[in-house]
């Protein structure tokens, strides 16, 4: 009789604890556009009405509703947070957003357009979050996935290699970049007309012959007044370096030649040694902004052309 | 055995049917609304842990103007939270705004924590005359306060009011029964003050060596030799020339010139040093603050 209650017992609690178990997948309402749809439409006013701060709080809050009860628009109130941060610049943020969004399409079966033209903005903002940064945006695996995964269509997989080709434009690999137009050429063949590969393909021919100006040369021609400058293609910069820090070291120069030794070593030799510091700074700079604007302007027809992509 | 079997399939019965209403959805209507009091602190403290305390502010702010006779643990955790807020965001008159309106009503952890706060920013303004009135108001709750708080009150108060004497004697008191206190002490025990009279009337005699006095050795040389070097330079061209050359009287003006501005510079420095002393103090109190609060 013992045994038999012991038995009884366990199987009692065996049964209870499992319970949750059992009602953990239907414990989630079904969606239902009536839950909180009026938070997210207030949300939507103050959005159009230009009360962006407001507006994100209470986005935030539909949102956060979620797991109490299921709207439909979800992927709606994400998009429109996005699209917030995108005004505030936050790109890493409206990144992530545009993510969930994505995920909740896929999972409500969504039409397969919609989700494609979230899946270019989130590229988008992957792009503009990585600029200005030293991000490689070939390692992130999204942009990875988009690029070589052939479930995705032609145009997020042509926009994730435009979006890695830009990118990699301005963070110096050109190489890499010209790689990766290659490859894209090589898949997607319709992608661009066969004048915009030309024009592609001589920009990147006339950015592998540009030959940066060595910053380094560039200081040390600089000994001689003007000259780093003027290497550097800054003319004004030059002028001016010749006419002032010439003019120092001339009438150094004079002080040492007629040993008058006192007059160089207290007047002259601190104000020409502070010029010949600057002098060199400045020439390096010069260098290194000459460099910079020639590669931007050399990789602009490349980006133009990317960015018409069919 | 009959008798165990009946039980267990009715058992097994009751439980399918529980289960059943178990699973069983809320309607619309159920739904709970997102402004009751805990759905509402739930998603202010979201806000707070992705890091928007601006609008987690706004929540917090919601929850206690919703409900303001009520002492619930929500309105409490919602004036902690926005009392950490104000802390992290260095929001001054957020936190006498908060006082003013949520002081009476809040339990004596938020009054210590809220008056903690407050104590550090005022501390931070180095505004002894504000610190003495901010004490002096909250001297009648000061019984409920902790010991940590009573005695960082008490040390910064010495600080703002330069006693440094009544200083030493506390810390020295205070570092063994906290360690937080070990470089205060250290701090104020070997606090002295350079005299800037002093370091004025040896760079008078020497030049530069007021900077010697208040520390800066290098700073000694560099001025010593500059001025040196003008000295020697208007003398030697002086002789060479029979002073009839501009040189002398240029290298002379500049050497006098430099001397004036040693001088002023040898009275700045002890003031720099002095003001450094005192601002290393301030800044090690400032990280009891952070370490207690």
């Amino acid at each position: 009789m013992k045994k038999s209650i012991k038995i009884f017992l366990i199987q009692l609690i065996l049964l209870f604890s499992s319970l949750p178990f059992f009602a953990q997948e239907k414990d989630i309402l079904p969606r239902n556009p009536n839950y909180y749809s009026d938070i997210f439409f207030y949300a939507l006013s103050l959005y159009n009405d230009g009360a962006y701060e407001e507006a994100e709080v209470e986005l935030k809050r539909y949102l956060f509703m979620q797991k109490y009860a299921q709207g439909t628009y979800e992927s709606g109130a994400l998009c429109a947070l996005a699209g917030l941060y995108e005004k505030k610049g936050e790109y890493t943020l409206a990144a992530e957003c545009i993510q969930k969004a994505i995920v909740i399409c896929e999972q409500n079966d969504s039409k397969k357009s919609y989700i494609d033209s979230l899946r270019v903005s989130h590229i988008n903002y992957l792009e503009k979050a990585a600029e200005g940064t030293n991000e490689y945006l070939s390692n992130n695996l999204f942009i990875y996935s988009y690029m070589n995964l052939p479930d995705f269509s032609d145009k997020i997989r042509i926009r994730a290699h435009t979006a890695v080709i830009s990118n990699s434009i301005q963070n110096g690999r050109i190489e890499f970049a010209q790689k990766t137009y290659t490859t894209a050429v090589e898949l997607f063949p319709q992608a661009w007309t066969e004048q915009q590969r030309q024009e592609i393909d001589a920009s990147f021919e006339k950015l592998f012959k540009f030959k940066p100006k060595n910053q380094k040369l560039a200081g040390y021609l600089s000994f001689v007044p003007g000259l780093g400058q003027l290497y550097a293609a800054n003319y004004k910069d030059s002028l001016n370096a010749f006419l002032l820090n010439g003019s120092l070291i001339a009438v150094s120069a004079w002080s040492i030649v007629t040993l008058d030794l006192w007059t160089f070593s207290l007047l002259e030799f601190n104000p020409l040694i502070r010029f010949m510091q600057g002098n060199i700074y400045n020439a390096q700079k010069d260098a290194y902004q000459y460099n910079l604007k020639k590669q931007q302007e050399l990789s602009q027809p490349i980006c133009e052309n990317l960015q018409n992509a069919l | 055995m009959k008798k165990f079997i009946l039980i267990l399939v009715s058992l097994t019965a009751a439980f399918m049917l529980y289960a059943q209403n178990y699973n069983t959805p809320v309607s619309p209507k159920e739904v709970p609304s997102p402004y009751q009091p805990e759905v509402l602190k739930a998603f202010a403290d979201s806000l707070y842990e992705d890091g928007f305390l601006s609008q987690a502010e706004g929540e917090y702010k919601r929850l206690l103007f919703s409900q303001p006779q009520d002492d619930s643990s929500e309105k409490q955790d919602s004036l902690l939270a926005l009392t950490n807020i104000y802390k992290k965001q260095e929001n001054v008159s957020g936190i006498e705004w908060l006082k003013e309106n949520f002081y009476f009503s809040s339990n004596p952890f938020v009054k210590e924590k809220m008056n903690f706060v407050q104590a550090e920013f005022i501390f931070k303004s180095r505004n002894a005359e504000s610190f003495s009135l901010f004490t002096a108001d909250i001297e009648k709750d000061r019984q409920s306060f902790s010991p940590d708080f009573s005695n960082l009150l008490d040390a910064s108060a010495l600080i703002l009011d330069n006693d440094i004497k009544g200083l030493k004697a506390l810390t020295a008191e205070l570092v063994t029964i906290n360690p937080d206190y070990e470089k205060l002490n250290e701090l104020s025990q070997s606090y002295k003050l350079k005299k800037a009279g002093l370091a004025l009337f040896f760079s008078t005699v020497l030049p530069g060596s007021g900077k010697w006095y208040t520390g800066s050795f290098g700073a000694f040389i560099s001025s010593f030799v500059a001025i040196g070097s003008f000295v020697a330079g208007t003398v030697y061209t002086g002789i060479q020339t029979d002073w009839k050359s501009w040189q002398p009287y240029v290298f002379g003006t500049v050497g006098a010139v430099l001397y004036i501005a040693e001088l002023y510079g040898s009275y700045q420095s002890a003031k720099r040093y002095n003001a450094a002393l005192y601002r290393n103090l301030c800044e090690e109190a400032e990280k009891i603050y952070e370490k207690e609060y």
